[in-house]
């Protein structure tokens, strides 16, 4: 209970600190930028759910960054060791970049100026402001990170910035604090979603790390996040009883 | 085991007796339903963060959640000693709406997302004509199912997981039905009228209403309250 209100106050603490006005409406896009139901419907349909194949991952792509020293030391022998956990295995999202890299679902949802990403993993929640505003000049880093976005025809680019260095480029490995991360994102035909993404990070890495993914449009409709603490009995004590068998009627 | 069957079975006497048409050919409503972008904009705009004040959650803490018509001793048998949020998962429905944290309602073609701040919570509320499924997976959101009455939002949610909460460690039976009216009154306010049905918990149905406040706050990322491990898995006792 206590725990409850700790985190609700801090919670509280945090909305009164944010809503700092973006810095200036920086530029102005051609073509429709989905800012009226009217322009979002002349944008191309990336409706239903949207899954990242595990065997993307299996295959090792992206090919690991190019990580700067002291990075390159302490992540390098700590991710062999296994002395690091991952997020996940604390029950946190992965932050960006790393979330988007995770063989679950999304699923993309384009409002007036906004499109909103809900990764099944977390769950994480990405807001993209396509309302053509710029970065705020000092926004609260997050897991998810501040996305500005804009469109390019039928292609969605999305710029975040604002990542805090619990968020990971991929498992257990911590992204620096000043991570940059751009995504190109654009359908390539009707079942498939490809992103170009291109992370840049002055402190951990020595170079641009650029990799590909897509996402294939699924049939199954989306299911509830998990949530990963959901394995305790009502007192709060590990919950070892197994499920219940299926039943025959 | 057998609670759980008796709860799906009066859950199911509880869906045939209450609320529209449900496994039923899919329905059609009068006025724009937001089926696609040009219906969509004929709708109310609910853009904007929504938040419940504390003070509502008092009210509702102090009068509507005391007076619950609960079957008798349902309330202390079912309460847990630790309620959800403490153990770092969601609230569920019905509980999650009354949190007094924030929430946005984004409306695409066919579907009302409710993002709850808590959990976080992502409620999808199919607004595309289908009916509830046959045989719906239980969770903590529930399966909902919404229509426009003019400029009200009218949702009917079941398939909730029993371990879902009223509030404050109270658990839902797993026959809950909650049909939520919720409308933008002015301005500034959102009211979310709400009806519960509940074979396993309640004697009667269980009607209370709360009022929203629109934010000029944009909406902040949601705590994850496993949040406070150091990079070990251990609880980290830094100071910020």
């Amino acid at each position: 209970m206590r725990r409850w209100f700790v985190t609700m106050l801090s919670a509280s603490l945090m909305m009164t600190r944010v809503g700092v006005a973006a810095t200036e409406v920086t530029s102005k896009w051609l073509g429709p930028q989905g800012d009226t139901y009217k322009a979002i419907a002349r944008l191309p349909d990336w409706s239903g759910t949207w899954a990242k194949p595990d065997h993307v991952t299996a295959k090792g792509d992206p090919r690991p960054p190019e990580f700067s020293p002291p990075f390159k030391s302490d992540y390098a022998p700590a991710l062999r060791a296994k002395t690091t956990k991952a997020n996940a295995e604390m029950c946190l999202p992965g932050g960006m970049p790393g979330i988007m890299g995770v063989p679950l679902g999304y699923e993309f949802l384009f409002t007036p100026g906004r499109v909103t990403i809900l990764v099944e993993e977390g769950p994480t929640i990405r807001r993209v402001y396509t309302d053509g505003r710029g970065h705020s000049t000092d926004p609260d880093p997050t897991f998810s990170g501040e996305s500005i976005g804009h469109w390019e025809g039928k292609t969605l680019v999305v710029d975040t910035t604002a990542i805090r260095p619990k968020a990971q480029f991929f498992m257990g490995t911590k992204t620096s604090g000043q991570t940059h991360v751009t995504e190109r994102m654009r359908l390539l035909d009707h079942d498939h979603l490809r992103i170009d993404t291109v992370v840049d990070d002055p402190v951990a890495l020595t170079m641009p790390w650029r990799y590909s993914w897509t996402y294939v449009r699924s049939k199954v409709p989306f299911q509830e996040s998990y949530y990963c603490d959901d394995d305790r009995d009502s007192n709060g004590e590990p919950n070892l009883e197994p499920p219940p068998r299926p039943t025959s009627h | 085991m057998k609670r759980y069957r008796v709860a799906r079975f009066s859950g199911f006497m509880a869906l045939i007796a209450v609320g529209p048409p449900l496994f039923a050919a899919p329905t059609t409503w009068p006025g724009p339903q937001g089926n696609t972008y040009a219906s969509l904009e004929r709708l109310p705009d609910w853009s904007g963060t929504w938040a419940m004040p504390d003070r509502e959650r008092s009210d509702f803490l102090n009068s509507e959640a005391a007076a619950a018509p609960y079957l008798d001793g349902y309330a202390a048998r079912s309460k847990a000693p630790v309620a959800n949020p403490a153990l770092c998962i969601t609230t569920g429905m019905p509980g999650v709406m009354a949190v007094p944290l924030g929430f946005e309602f984004l409306f695409t073609p066919g579907r009302v997302t409710i993002l709850a701040e808590e959990g976080p919570t992502i409620r999808r509320v199919f607004t595309d004509g289908r009916a509830h499924s046959r045989d719906p997976d239980l969770t903590f959101a529930g399966e909902s199912i919404g229509h426009w009455e003019g400029n009200t939002l009218v949702i009917d949610t079941t398939a909730i997981r029993a371990k879902s909460e009223y509030f404050r460690g109270v658990k839902t039976s797993g026959a809950a039905h909650v049909v939520e009216r919720i409308s933008r009154v002015d301005r500034d306010h959102m009211l979310v009228d709400t009806v519960v049905n509940d074979s396993g918990a309640l004697s009667k149905p269980w009607h209370y209403s709360f009022t929203y406040v629109h934010s000029d706050t944009a909406f902040i990322e949601s705590y994850y309250c496993d949040d406070n491990r150091d990079a070990n898995g251990e609880p980290d006792l830094q100071p910020p």
